[in-house]
């Protein structure tokens, strides 16, 4: 425990878990609208790239970022298309993304290699900075970071206490009743589909930007497709996103603590997905439980299309 | 009478598995202010079809509400032009997972949601109508399938239309409860709504409409003055016999005749059945039941009050948690599937699904049962020929080929190709079949009804057992021998089919102790 508190340790774990948080929140509102994007990960690194080799060009960070979030949108809007106005297979389309994505960040990314961008600056909160352990953890960090901490709460409260959250839940447990009762599902599906995108699109510019401040290719090692088993671990609630999230940074950090003790790296490199692995086993043998099933659990009509 | 809506030349047509159909062609239809007007007509006869062209615009045809043309493209122009509709399939229309509040989104207004004032709102339509008592806070999977009906009324109320349209909204109810529905509907016309009523009961269309349309094969047949035809008819059952003539197009409903047998031997006993279901309710509660050759025992009660999860955990489809089940004085408790239909149990399941492999054909089908009774390795194509042509024969399976995959056929003739499989089990050492039917008829045209408890009436007289599950009351007392009715779980009473009456065995489904019955 004295590790996690220690201010250094606890920092990066705080900077990890928000590459994590971000396009999970994302994906949480694609999936309770009912669909599955898969191309998390070819959004993320083509955004990595985009947003970095937009900022190298224009020297303006602020370019850049929003660049990763328009390129995350529009990659997801190509999913969008596919599996809502043309009923294509959800998982076929994303897995396509993902790869595209990924070719994508290759192209945009090949002049930056080893360039150097100023990245976004940490910023101490005054007050908060001062408190006592969490302080110095959570409170010196780049705007992004606070961002997040804002979109916990707010996409929370807009899914389970607004109109447009009881819509969007109620297009992905049965896009029928919500048709019948007047509501646009594909015009919803469409806007949460894009909004995944962006998500995942500011998460890639996080990544060079702001957490690691680079662009290398293939960069992301796969990490985005965590966010994909996230979701599940998060029970598709904003709030569970943060829990896992969390969780899962610290998974990322302290692999290399472990290094002292003298495991191998090769072996410690396996933590995030093997934990990944673990969770996902737990959470299937807690939710494939009838009763737990009728409470919590995947979106009912989540990768099916809806033929109206 | 004005005239509030009017429906000219609507036609629509479905494109689906290489067949084309009409479901609607040329349908003429209109609705005065203040009426009940029912929509009667077979299956696939388009009724619900029909109706559906109010909230999707139909291929073609003119749709006037008073006196003006108008375009309802989707279903939220319909619902602000005043139609509201309690449609039939439920798992389209409700969202399990919320409460009943959540699932009621068309009075909800604004970025914010009021839940509170959602379910104030809940409430006091109940009251104002009478629909009982309904937590708005509940989840919807808690909710029996009556509850579940009636959440769907109130869905269509709530927005308070001057067109509702009910689409088989008795299914699910306890007579009572359909007294008080049309007790509702009848305040409704006198405060000037009108009413189209979908239903496969005739008696209620017969009772309660003031008009009737009937529809055959997607065409209007007929629209009578229920008021003026009742004055030709000398009683309700002639009516009914009317009309349901007019829905099939020929004399179709006759007697059907239960020839008087005496049981002797005990085909199947039950002794103290416990059993739960999905989510770990006990659904099935001490129930014990016996079966005699030469007789058919009818399960009733409203569907989901654990006849299903009996009827499994006695085929050793669901783990029994107590209790026994003995067959010709053997002790089958827990024996494999296999082993008890080698004993000659046939079963008719509800869901066609579990009993058919829509993809395979007709022929294969068929012999799902005989398979294992090969001599060979291999297939013998000549034999199962043969055996296949005389269980089409026999049964009047209309399909083009033996050939052809199940999936293609319609829901009537698939039925048969279920009933023919397994009324053609032959049990061991000549003893007699025993057979579990459950909701045999669901679904099925008026004709096929006919068809399928004949059938079952000539097992019965040709030495079987016949446990006979079914939530259509008619049914059960026009077949059964012996009636027990299950409520909640457990057996509130079995009754002789000579003392049985749609009433008494009405308030037995509704959870009437039997001895309040028969007192």
């Amino acid at each position: 425990m004295a590790e996690i508190i220690n201010p250094v340790l606890g920092q990066s774990i705080v900077a990890a878990a928000t590459f994590f948080l971000i396009p999970t929140l994302g994906e949480i509102y694609t999936e309770r609208s009912g669909i599955l994007n898969l191309g998390i990960e070819g959004m993320i690194i083509a955004s990595a790239a985009g947003s970095y080799a937009i900022t190298f060009l224009t020297q303006n960070l602020w370019v850049g970022i929003i660049f990763g979030i328009f390129l995350g949108g529009i990659l997801a809007t190509i999913h969008a298309v596919i599996t809502i106005t043309f009923n294509r297979n959800q998982i076929v389309s994303g897995i396509g993304l993902t790869i595209f994505g990924t070719g994508l960040s290759g192209f945009l990314g090949r002049d930056v290699i080893g360039k150097a961008v100023n990245g976004l600056d940490k910023i101490e909160l005054p007050i908060l900075y001062d408190l006592p352990v969490i302080g110095p953890i959570f409170f010196n960090h780049t705007i992004l970071v606070y961002l997040s901490y804002i979109l916990v709460p707010v996409l929370w409260f807009i899914l389970y206490k607004t109109r447009v959250g009881i819509l969007i839940r109620t297009v992905g447990e049965n896009p029928s009743a919500a048709f019948n009762q007047g509501v646009n599902v594909r015009l919803i599906r469409y806007l949460c589909t894009i909004f995944g995108g962006m998500c995942a699109g500011l998460g890639g510019a996080y990544l060079s930007l702001s957490w690691l401040n680079f662009w290398s290719e293939g960069m992301t090692n796969g990490k985005g497709w965590i966010v994909i088993a996230l979701v599940v671990v998060s029970l598709w609630n904003p709030l569970g996103a943060l829990f896992g999230s969390y969780l899962f940074g610290s998974f990322d950090v302290l692999q290399f603590s472990f290094q002292q003790i003298g495991i191998d790296t090769s072996i410690l490199k396996m933590m995030p997905y093997l934990s990944t692995m673990t969770f996902l086993a737990l959470w299937a043998i807690i939710l494939s439980q009838q009763k737990v099933k009728s409470i919590v659990g995947a979106p009912t009509a989540l990768a099916t299309p809806f033929e109206d | 009478m004005d005239i509030v809506l009017e429906m000219q030349g609507v036609c629509k047509t479905f494109y689906g598995d290489g067949v084309i159909v009409k479901a609607n062609d040329q349908v003429n239809f209109n609705l005065k202010k203040g009426e009940i007007h029912a929509l009667l007509g077979e299956n696939g006869a388009g009724k619900s079809t029909l109706v559906g062209t109010l909230f999707r615009k139909p291929d073609s045809g003119i749709i006037r509400l008073n006196g003006k043309e108008v375009e309802l493209n989707d279903p939220i122009t319909a619902l602000n032009y005043g139609l509201g509709i309690a449609r039939q399939d439920l798992t389209k229309s409700l969202i399990e997972r919320h409460t009943i509040a959540e699932n009621i989104l068309s009075i909800s207004k604004g970025f914010f949601l009021s839940l509170t004032e959602i379910e104030n709102e809940i409430i006091k339509v109940l009251n104002m109508y009478d629909l009982g008592e309904l937590d708005p806070k509940v989840r919807i999977w808690k909710l029996s399938g009556g509850e579940k009906q009636r959440v769907e009324i109130l869905k269509a109320l709530i927005s308070d239309p001057d067109i509702l349209i009910l689409d088989e909204p008795t299914s699910m109810l306890t007579p009572t409860e359909i007294d008080n529905l049309f007790k509702l509907l009848n305040k409704l016309k006198a405060r000037g709504k009108s009413i189209i009523l979908i239903s496969h009961h005739l008696e209620e269309a017969v009772n309660y409409s003031d008009r009737i349309t009937i529809l055959r094969q997607g065409k209007v047949v007929d629209t009578i003055d229920t008021h003026k035809a009742k004055e030709n008819w000398k009683s309700e059952e002639e009516g009914i016999r009317a009309i349901a003539n007019l829905m099939v197009g020929r004399e179709s409903l006759y007697d059907l005749y239960r020839e008087p047998l005496k049981p002797v031997n005990v085909a199947i006993e039950i002794k103290g059945i416990n059993a739960k279901n999905e989510m770990g309710d006990e659904v099935v509660r001490g129930v014990g039941l016996k079966l005699m050759d030469n007789q058919i025992v009818g399960l009733a009660g409203i569907s989901g009050n654990g006849q299903a999860e009996l009827v499994e955990a006695m085929l050793n489809l669901r783990k029994a948690d107590s209790g026994e089940v003995w067959i010709r004085g053997m002790n089958i408790t827990n024996k494999s599937i296999r082993a008890i239909k080698n004993l000659g149990v046939a079963y008719v399941p509800e869901v066609r699904r579990k009993a058919l492999i829509l993809d395979l054909s007709v022929r294969e089908n068929l012999l799902l049962n005989s398979y294992q009774y090969s001599p060979t390795p291999m297939i013998e194509n000549d034999n199962n020929a043969l055996i296949t042509e005389e269980l089409i024969d026999r049964f009047n399976i209309k399909t083009p080929s033996p050939l052809v995959p199940v999936r293609t056929l319609s829901g009537g003739n698939r039925q048969k190709v279920v009933v023919a499989r397994e009324f053609s089990v032959i049990p061991p050492d000549g003893a007699g079949l025993i057979l579990i039917v459950e909701n045999p008829t669901f679904g099925l045209d008026v004709g096929t009804t006919q068809f399928v408890r004949e059938e079952l009436l000539k097992m019965r007289a040709a030495g079987a057992a016949i446990l006979l599950v079914s939530s259509d009351l008619t049914e059960i007392l026009t077949l059964s021998d012996v009636i027990s009715v299950m409520y909640k779980g457990r057996i509130m009473g079995t009754v002789d089919s000579e003392d049985a009456t749609r009433e008494n065995i009405g308030l037995l489904m509704g959870g009437v102790e039997l001895e309040e019955v028969f007192s």
